[in-house]
């Protein structure tokens, strides 16, 4: 029942996904320094691939994987299957059926020389995705679809013909009648079978389209009130919802919003807005460029479940005068600033934006790392123990958005529903800010980071030319 | 023992008891396999959840389909290219080829069975893995079972119906001619009862969702039942040389049924599939088998009664007798079966798979017609009553139509 009830409840109409739905994760397993890529399998239920890498001299000798379903407790997670290692050092694979729409948290636990230890990473599971049928499967079905369909004309024929006779009997005008006829019902049968079969098939493809999951889009408005944003949730299921699984906060927000300026405009915000009433966000605007903006609303429920939902704002010029009501936005903005263009992904060479005497260094290597340098080259210290200390937001060119923290994609929101006590991550390096996003996943676009360093939040915003891949 | 050779005789013979031949034994066996392993595999999925092609399950389905359509493929061969004019003769052509009509519908249904498993592949990796149980490529799986158990069954049919009277001596019988029978050997009409027990079996399991005990106390049930069960009662008894041919198809469903509940109890399982929502140690077993064989006593003592000459008429009161009878015995022992008594191995009521609750909707009625509070409406169940009266009527006339051609089977 409960199973049915979140399928239904996450059909709804809305925009493709523009999220990537892989989970992106790196935290401690104990002593153990651990990478975690969930590549969702797009359909529910369905086999996710979970790749892990540990970084730690010791040797391992044993990673498992489990999953905990959202809906039932975590000690009645069925038993932890074995990762497998693969031929590159401290790298392993392993597989795990995501049976239900919602979220999963998938334990990896590692046990070594060095001792034993476990991570959580949350996962939103939902079917986004149709395959289309291969082409040489194609055409090997229809083959032996062909080969069915006149074997079977072709029996109900000679049973009608011939099952009768006595051995050695030749058929005779009533015999060869009853063939024919044989042969129109056989026709009429499989006729039948395959009209209806095709309808069948049409019928639940068209329902699985429609029930496919799409993020809720939001519709955003300027409002009267001086330099307010109201952002309502286009979702008529949303306020039943939202009494069964209430929003959960994040780092001690209800949402996150990323407004996404285009290359002319180059501004940036991220706000935190709050919720105002039956699926209404509203959030201060800041002194942005006016022109056209990609809108992104981040929420996690109670259960962990994770939504990125799209929309879009015209900013106007002017739209916060000089009031003095104004209220102050709660979040943080890039307004132009230093955008640093990068050549080629992956990245070969130093990629620098130079912000107020300091360098944000773009480094080159298999995940997104920065490096925080002060004028004298210093390294820059990262403020770890404050809320939102390092944040990345990947847009592609193809519209596809990524909001990062340094454990990665999922919220903590969403970490505190399976593991609370699970640690966040910190960079061990002095100065250095690094994600568990492969760049070579990224397709060409913008990366924004904003970090805080010193009491300051600092920004820099990177372009990545897709010509290079 | 007499010579090899075959003698053929077509009447006045006395009863000799001969062996079956060795094709047959093989479909029915395969027929048989396939059944036991599709119940298996139902189990897996409510104990375990996570398969993959290779389970022991799968094995046994697969291994019945090949049985059964690679000892057909033999027997054709071996007819249109070594075959006597004795074996042509008692065989149907077929794009050229020679052999009898069971052997074509094996091979027919051990080639759709090949074609659901790509099928069936593609169809998880596209729409996720068995969100129902019944989808095309289950249905493509479904009707190439249903292919085994048809030509094992027309097999058997044929043998019991050929006429010949001839002896084989034993073991030689595997590589003689493979049409030396005689018909009235309770070894061919056991293997026919069995492939008819067989095929009831597996219309009771492709509609297990419609014949949970705790929907017996709805019309939609016994409608369900009314439109499966007597064509396949019917049919059987009509083409079969027992006294009480139905009561016996009846009964063997019934006894499969009961092995795969007492035998499955015996093995440990564990869940490895996500939410568990009800912990288990051992393999769910289906539910309690329906006691068709009370309906079918009356189907036999109906068309024993009434004849063979006014099969319209035997048709009203076989649809009719089937839903009363059915209704008699369901009914009751439905509520014992959903009491504290029968929770119990060899009842094993209340065992749900690992997915499925708990809640005490497990010893509920469910589905019943009328109002919302459980309370049912008994206008409404009547009506609905009424409805499956006609349908067991139409389903019977399918039956007697079936049966009589099944009676004169011989190739």
């Amino acid at each position: 029942m409960t199973r049915i009830f979140a399928i239904g409840l996450l059909a709804v109409a809305g925009s493709p996904h523009l999220a990537d739905q892989d989970t992106y994760f790196q935290g401690r397993a104990g002593p153990y320094a651990v990478r975690v890529v969930v590549e969702t399998p797009g359909v529910i239920p369905g086999l996710a691939t979970i790749q892990i890498t540990i970084s730690n001299p010791d040797p391992v000798q044993q990673v498992t994987v489990q999953p905990l379903a959202w809906s039932v407790p975590a000690e009645q997670a069925p038993a932890a299957d074995l990762a497998k290692a693969t031929e590159n050092p401290g790298e392993y694979q392993a597989h795990l059926w995501l049976m239900i729409s919602g979220s999963y948290g998938v334990r990896v636990t590692i046990r070594g020389e060095a001792g034993a230890g476990a991570v959580t990473v949350p996962v939103s599971a939902v079917a986004y995705q149709r395959l289309d049928i291969p082409r040489p499967l194609a055409a090997a079905l229809l083959g032996l679809a062909t080969f069915l369909t006149l074997g079977l004309v072709t029996i109900v024929r000679s049973a009608a013909r011939a099952s009768t006779l006595a051995p050695g009997e030749a058929p005779d005008s009533r015999a060869r009648k009853r063939g024919w006829m044989g042969l129109v019902s056989g026709c009429v049968l499989v006729a039948a079978l395959l009209i209806g079969g095709r309808a069948w098939w049409s019928a639940v493809d068209s329902q699985y389209r429609q029930r496919l999951y799409r993020a809720p889009q939001v519709k955003a408005a300027i409002s009267d009130r001086p330099g307010i944003l109201t952002i309502a949730v286009q979702d008529s299921t949303w306020v039943q919802r939202r009494r069964r699984f209430p929003l959960a906060t994040d780092e001690g927000k209800m949402a996150h919003v990323f407004l996404i300026g285009d290359s002319a405009t180059g501004g940036f915000a991220h706000l935190h807005p709050f919720a105002a009433n039956g699926g209404t966000f509203e959030v201060a605007l800041p002194p942005l460029p006016s022109g056209h903006y990609r809108l992104f609303t981040e929420v996690t429920d109670s259960v962990g479940f994770t939504q990125i939902m799209p929309g879009t704002i015209d900013i106007p010029a002017a739209t916060r005068g000089t009031s003095r009501r104004a209220p102050v936005p709660d979040g943080f903005w890039l307004i132009g600033g230093e955008t640093s263009r990068c050549p080629a992904v992956p990245i070969t060479a130093l990629c620098r934006v130079v912000t107020d005497g300091s360098a944000i260094d773009l480094r080159p290597g298999p995940v997104l790392r920065f490096s925080l340098r002060n004028a004298r080259a210093e390294p820059l210290a990262v403020d770890w123990s404050s809320d939102e200390s390092a944040d990345a937001v990947l847009l592609e060119s193809g519209g596809r958005m990524t909001h990062l923290r340094p454990h990665g994609t999922p919220s903590r929101a969403a970490i505190a529903h399976f593991a609370p006590e699970q640690a966040g991550w910190r960079s061990d390096e002095p100065g250095e800010v690094d994600f568990p996003y492969p760049l070579s996943d990224f397709q060409g676009g913008r990366i924004w980071l904003l970090v805080r360093t010193g009491g300051k939040l600092m920004g820099a915003a990177f372009d990545i030319g897709a010509e290079g891949r | 023992m007499a010579a090899a050779t075959a003698s053929l005789q077509t009447t006045g013979s006395p009863r000799t008891t001969h062996h079956a031949p060795w094709h047959l034994y093989c479909v029915v066996l395969g027929s048989i396999s396939v059944i036991g392993g599709l119940i298996w595999d139902i189990s897996w999925h409510r104990s375990i959840g996570r398969d993959t092609f290779w389970t022991p399950a799968h094995l046994a389905i697969y291994f019945g389909g090949i049985l059964a359509g690679l000892s057909s493929g033999w027997l054709v061969l071996k007819t249109t290219f070594a075959g006597t004019s004795e074996e042509c003769g008692a065989s149907v052509p077929f794009w050229g080829f020679r052999g009898p009509l069971g052997a074509w519908v094996c091979i027919w249904g051990a080639f759709a069975m090949l074609t659901s498993a790509p099928f069936d592949n593609w169809w998880h990796d596209a729409y996720g893995l068995d969100v129902t149980i019944l989808s095309p490529p289950h249905a493509v799986l479904g009707m190439g079972i249903l292919g085994i158990q048809l030509g094992a069954l027309l097999m058997t049919l044929a043998a019991n119906n050929a006429g010949f009277r001839s002896q084989v001596s034993g073991v030689r019988g595997l590589f003689e001619k493979p049409w030396h029978l005689a018909p009235d050997t309770w070894h061919l009409q056991a293997l026919y009862l069995l492939a008819a027990g067989v095929l009831l079996t597996m219309h009771a399991v492709m509609t297990m969702e419609y014949n949970f005990t705790n929907q017996m106390h709805s019309a939609r049930f016994y409608q369900v039942a009314a439109v499966v069960f007597p064509a396949v009662l019917v049919a059987g008894a009509r083409a079969a040389k027992v006294r009480f041919p139905a009561t016996t198809i009846a009964a063997i469903y019934m006894g499969l049924m009961l092995v795969m509940i007492w035998l499955l109890q015996l093995f440990p399982a564990e869940p490895k599939l996500a939410p568990i929502t009800h912990p288990l140690s051992r393999m769910v077993p289906p539910h309690f088998p329906l006691l068709l064989v009370v309906p079918a006593l009356g189907i036999d003592l109906l068309m024993r009664w009434i004849g063979d000459r006014r099969d319209w008429r035997l048709s009203i009161l076989l649809g009719a007798g089937f839903v009363i009878l059915l209704l008699g015995s369901q009914w009751y022992f439905s509520e014992f079966l959903l009491s504290t008594l029968a929770r119990n191995p060899v009842f094993a009521a209340g065992q749900w798979g690992y997915n499925e609750g708990p809640g005490d909707w497990y010893y509920r009625f469910w589905a019943l017609d009328g109002f919302a509070d459980g309370d049912y409406s008994r206008v409404l169940l009547a009506r609905g009553l009424a409805v499956a009266v006609l349908i067991a009527t139409a389903s019977s006339r399918v039956g007697l139509w079936a049966g009589r051609w099944m009676a004169r089977v011989r190739r």
